[in-house]
């Protein structure tokens, strides 16, 4: 995939509102409905696709955490080894099965084995397995600052989920919120 | 401020548990209506499709024919939610029925019986949907017949069930939904399996944090706690990128403080108590 930034025409540090304002205006003009029985439908249909994947791209990267970033970037493992870094390609590339599948096939359980297992749960949203894979990754190569920058981000995320209610001046009495969760609990469908 | 916030969200979100019930009893009749429960009134409103202007009218109630009531109406995302739901309580009771023993089967397996006829006319409409959960939940099965003390291989399960109620996990341009739809299912699972620590431990039923914890409890609460955090974390970030309109002083209330609360007392052992006062102030109001 190209750089989604690219395809959406906004620089990289743009702001999530510049992000969502442009996608949408890509998505008005090359809408679908726009092109019924116009020859370059065909040309926009692709087009479409190419902006839902970068805007996607975008979105997993700055609201699921810096792993996203930061395997999107590299491509090369810290400890040189092909096997490691073919098992990043498929990972920038989306391709966490094959990643996964490559990374249980080596023996060598090393702290790049235990960071990139780490990245692809956290990427499945398996939070906890990317926390334990994270750690043991930091724990046998403290020096790597890529490891230990992965670690922090899935922290500071978790610092994110109980931040807003901590500030939030949370009143007891919104009974709304409370009946929504009430509800959830009492019918969750697998208990 | 927060006053009137509630009073209005309150407002919204009956509008949606209207809107949903008279949907369900157009599509599927009287007796489904008596499943519906205010969590998929919630998740209609994540799904609903026009978002900037509901249509909102005043409908008697089913139920209450004496009361008539704001009802959202003219949404495909209330349809969806509406057939979705009912294949969900289906195997909501048949996994009851699987569970219990004894006497204590006999009504989950009377309520299976009385939604079948709508579970099957709900899987012919929605038969993608109905397959996932099947799939899913023959999945947890095996994990729970391996014991597993993975708590995401077995959260993952119901995330994605969750996840599928979107019926659009495939399409580009959906990261966000998706996201924010696994993570609280995520979330629902993690909090139901604290929730139910001390049932399980006793009927020594399967619960993955038992399995991975054993008797650790604080070691457990503050893993849990974590997280239960980070998924809190990512349904932030995704809801960020999606536009609610209409329903996002609901929404947002539910996601930023409405969750946070409801963790943060079922961690702490309050929740059991905490429910049946709610259950009574809601009822009253």
């Amino acid at each position: 995939m190209n750089d989604p930034y690219q395809v959406l025409g906004v620089k990289p540090n743009a702001s999530d509102d510049e992000i969502k304002k442009a996608y949408r205006t890509l998505v008005k003009q090359y809408h679908p409905d726009h092109y019924q029985d116009n020859p370059l439908s065909n040309l926009a249909e692709e087009k479409m696709k190419e902006i839902n994947e970068a805007y996607d791209a975008i979105v997993k990267m700055r609201s699921g955490g810096y792993q996203q970033k930061t395997t999107y970037n590299s491509s090369h493992s810290s400890t040189g080894d092909a096997k490691f870094d073919k098992v990043r390609q498929n990972i920038q590339a989306g391709r966490m099965r094959e990643a996964e599948q490559l990374l249980a096939g080596i023996s060598n359980r090393n702290a790049e084995w235990n960071y990139l297992m780490g990245t692809i749960a956290y990427s499945k949203g398996w939070l906890a397995d990317a926390k334990e894979y994270l750690e043991t990754a930091c724990r046998m190569d403290p020096t790597n600052s890529e490891y230990s920058r992965a670690l922090q981000m899935l922290q500071m995320r978790a610092g994110q989920g109980s931040y807003v209610y901590q500030t939030g001046g949370y009143d007891a009495g919104s009974i709304c919120a409370q009946m929504a969760c009430l509800n959830c609990l009492c019918y969750s469908c697998c208990n | 401020m927060l006053d009137a916030l509630e009073e209005e969200e309150k407002q919204i979100y009956k509008a949606s548990y209207c809107g949903l019930c008279h949907q369900i009893g157009r599509r599927y009749g009287f007796v489904a209506q008596l499943f519906l429960s205010y969590d998929f009134a919630f998740l209609a409103m994540i799904l609903a499709k026009n978002k900037q202007k509901p249509c909102i009218t005043c409908k008697r109630c089913r139920v209450n024919p004496f009361r008539k009531l704001d009802t959202w109406e003219n949404d495909e995302g209330l349809v969806l939610c509406a057939d979705e739901s009912i294949i969900l309580t289906y195997f909501k009771l048949k996994d009851s029925v699987a569970d219990e023993k004894g006497f204590k089967k006999i009504l989950p397996w009377l309520a299976k019986i009385m939604l079948f006829p709508s579970y099957k006319k709900a899987a012919k409409v929605r038969p993608s949907f109905a397959e996932k959960v099947q799939i899913n939940l023959d999945n947890l099965a095996r994990i729970e017949k391996a014991n597993s003390p993975s708590i995401d291989q077995a959260a993952d399960t119901f995330a994605l069930i969750v996840q599928a109620t979107s019926d659009q996990e495939g399409q580009a341009g959906n990261e966000a939904l998706n996201q924010l739809l696994y993570h609280i299912g995520r979330w629902l699972y993690i909090i139901d399996a604290w929730d139910d620590l001390d049932e399980d431990r006793e009927k020594k039923s399967y619960n993955p944090i038992l399995q991975r914890y054993t008797d650790e409890l604080e070691t457990a609460r503050i893993d849990i706690k974590e997280t239960l955090n980070s998924s809190l974390g990512i349904v932030n970030g995704a809801y960020a990128w999606l536009d609610s309109g209409t329903w996002h002083t609901v929404l947002n209330n539910v996601i930023t403080l409405g969750l946070p609360a409801v963790q943060d007392s079922v961690l702490t052992g309050q929740w059991k108590k905490e429910r049946n006062r709610i259950i009574r102030r809601f009822g009253n109001e």
